[in-house]
């Protein structure tokens, strides 16, 4: 199950202090993969440029933020999601009432099938009724493991 | 029934909302001959191949040249809710008699 992938692969990180701005957010949120070599620092560079250019679509739902960039940029070396909490929620654009997150799922994506099964379940997940409610008040890894061990 | 699925970059978003849209069609037991996705700049070349595109709705404007050529274009607001999707394929189609 996936919750239990953010851990067993060190790809949770809670924040306790706020995200300068956007840009700085999307930079935090890829640090795991970054330290795991699931992506080069470049990828980071390449999703604050998806923003850029394509607006913030990547907020998936109000609260919730998908980011990624191109999954053939030479900056993917493997295939993960990491789980990032932020304090605050972070804004996208000031004139979209829509546009924050708290949560970020920074998506590296090297090989397409078993990028797939990780949307499938981030999928699942995030329509579980109540689970983004939970995990808006996770404060540290042992808040998220407890919700791994209710949810299974 | 051809199916594009498009967003900004053609791995997460629109991957997404290919999973939801293939639950929304077997919810309203409408049959998916072939069903892809790809970035908006593949998309947009070649949307009018296919019979119905889904795309984020800030990204609907795109593909106003395959909508004067008949594709059906339906603006997602979640990507992630097969719900939503399977009603604007009733409300805003004419594919469920």
């Amino acid at each position: 199950m996936l919750l239990n992938d953010f851990l067993a692969k060190d790809l949770v990180d809670i924040r306790q202090a706020p995200a300068k701005d956007w840009r700085d957010a999307l930079r935090q949120a890829g640090a795991k993969l970054v330290e795991h070599h699931y992506i080069k620092p470049g990828y980071l560079d390449e999703i604050i440029l998806n923003v850029e250019k394509n607006g913030p679509y990547i907020v998936i739902v109000p609260g919730v933020a998908m980011p990624h960039a191109l999954a053939e940029s030479e900056n993917v070396l493997g295939t993960a999601i990491s789980f990032t909490k932020f304090p605050e929620p972070v804004i996208f654009d000031e004139t979209n009432p829509d546009s924050h997150a708290q949560l970020f799922f920074t998506l590296a994506a090297k090989d397409p099938d078993e990028h797939l099964q990780n949307i499938s379940d981030l999928s699942d997940l995030l329509m579980t009724d109540g689970l983004i409610e939970k995990l808006l008040a996770v404060n540290s890894v042992a808040d998220f493991q407890a919700i791994i061990d209710a949810e299974s | 029934m051809n199916i594009l699925v498009s967003c900004a970059n053609g791995s997460g978003t629109s991957l997404m909302m290919m999973r939801s849209v293939q639950k929304a069609f077997k919810a309203l037991n409408l049959p998916i001959s072939k069903i892809e996705h790809t970035s908006l700049a593949e998309g947009k070349s070649n949307a009018r191949s296919y019979d119905i595109v889904f795309t984020p709705m800030n990204f609907v404007d795109m593909f106003d040249e395959a909508k004067a050529k008949g594709v059906i274009i339906i603006g997602v607001k979640n990507v992630m809710s097969d719900k939503e999707i399977a009603q604007r394929v009733q409300d805003e189609t004419d594919l469920v008699k």
